[in-house]
């Protein structure tokens, strides 16, 4: 894992799929609470249980999500590219993961601190609903893709 | 007695040449007119089908799935789930069946021309596409940005594989492949096809969809694809319901005021997003 510094942060931010349509003000915002980060393959990411206190806006590669199984070991889930969003438990009580995270590709991220980003949300509606909006929709998206898996449409019987 | 080819309720004896199973359970069957003097399907366009006649067992539809532009090789592509298709599978080289076709509205291919297209497909779903696929490839100066989306329920059931890997290194088009679930060893994406498609490359306002599989897939493929901003009027589906004369006779097929074998079985969405929930008779 390598931390990268002095990014043009609030200018990838204005580019990822989730801060369009929200206004300059609240993108530089969200810029001062964001840190670059990437990720060679095969590094873990998220590990189920641990305290979730950031969230990660994909700009290149792929993450896993994964379920552990006791037997199985970790049994992916679904995988994320650019444009997507990894993580919401930093926004849901008990602010810890519920599924594992590892990268398939080398991956490049950014970072929102959860915690000081959940506090701003509380803090101002007008910062917080918006975001809390397009986190549900993240949300709600993988519900509705999870479903579609679970109905294993393409099995013939 | 020579019998008119355009006798439509008449099986035309072709012969199995070869079979090829893509999947554990999907194979292709590559048929030629028995006697090799004439009297086969001259000509189909992609997305029609054929009624296949296995002698004393019955008769299944079943899609092309081979180039129009070969038509003296039939080939179709098929999973082994019925009474047919099973006895469909366990023909050899050799064996003659009866067939009848080809039947049905094909894929708009004018209706392309100009304009970005995606495909979106699953399963089993990519056979009746692939006629298309080639027609696309061969005339492919008409058209904008082509993507194909594929979606399958486990890497070793991706149909068309060594195909699928030959599109994918064209420059002149982008395939993305999805499966439902995987073990760790499968580092390609995990995930219905749906979410394939929010960052393909095609301009909504400017593109055609062609999408064939589940229902289901269909359904949320299309709310997928209104996110996007695709007019409904522009997204076409093959529909599958129990056909059984090719012809609207019958009516076994019908979905509401349509036969499928004979309306379809390609549509246009907004011919059949209503009908969906009418359940096969």
């Amino acid at each position: 894992m390598e931390q990268e510094q002095e990014q043009p942060i609030e200018r990838m931010l204005r580019g990822h799929d989730f801060t369009e349509g929200l206004s300059d003000e609240h993108v530089a915002r969200l810029a001062s609470m964001a840190s670059l980060q990437t990720f060679h393959a095969d590094e873990r990411v998220l590990k189920a249980g641990e305290r979730a206190d950031r969230c990660y806006l994909i700009q290149e590669g792929q993450i896993a999500i994964e379920i552990y199984h006791p037997t199985r070991g970790g049994v992916p889930i679904q995988t994320l590219g650019e444009g997507k969003v990894l993580g919401w438990s930093w926004f849901v009580k008990p602010y810890r993961w519920t599924f594992d995270a590892m990268t398939y590709t080398f991956t490049r991220v950014i970072v929102l601190d959860g915690v000081r980003l959940r506090e701003a949300m509380e803090a101002d509606p007008e910062f917080g609903y918006p975001l809390a909006m397009r986190f549900m929709e993240v949300c709600a998206e993988r519900v509705s893709h999870s479903r579609l898996q679970m109905i294993d449409m393409f099995d013939p019987h | 007695m020579a019998v008119a080819y355009h006798e439509p309720m008449l099986p035309l004896p072709h012969r199995v040449r070869r079979m090829t199973w893509e999947t554990d359970d999907t194979f292709t069957m590559e048929l030629v007119a028995a006697g090799g003097g004439g009297g086969g399907i001259t000509s189909f366009a992609p997305g029609q089908f054929n009624m296949l006649y296995v002698f004393g067992v019955g008769e299944a539809a079943i899609s092309m799935s081979g180039s129009p532009s070969n038509p003296d090789t039939l080939l179709h592509t098929t999973r082994a789930v019925g009474s047919v298709t099973k006895a469909l599978a366990n023909l050899h080289p050799g064996q003659l069946i009866g067939i009848r076709g080809p039947y049905g509205v094909s894929w708009p291919v004018d209706e392309a021309e100009g304009r970005d297209i995606v495909i979106i497909t699953g399963g089993i779903g990519l056979a009746p596409l692939r006629p298309l696929i080639y027609t696309l490839i061969e005339q492919r100066e008409r058209f904008g940005n082509i993507t194909i989306l594929f979606g399958a329920r486990t890497p070793d059931e991706i149909l068309f594989r060594d195909e699928i890997e030959q599109w994918r290194r064209r420059f002149d088009m982008d395939v993305l492949i999805t499966v439902d679930r995987a073990s760790r060893d499968w580092r390609g994406r995990l995930g219905v096809v749906t979410t394939l498609i929010p960052q393909s490359p095609f301009d909504p306002k400017n593109s055609i969809a062609y999408v064939c599989g589940p229902e289901v897939m269909m359904y949320f493929t299309l709310e997928a694809l209104e996110k996007r901003g695709m007019p409904r009027e522009r997204v076409f589906v093959s529909m599958e319901r129990n056909m059984k004369c090719g012809l609207g006779f019958c009516g076994h097929c019908q979905l509401g005021p349509k036969f499928v074998c004979k309306d379809g079985p390609v549509f246009r969405w907004t011919e059949v997003a209503s009908l969906l929930d009418i359940r096969e008779i």
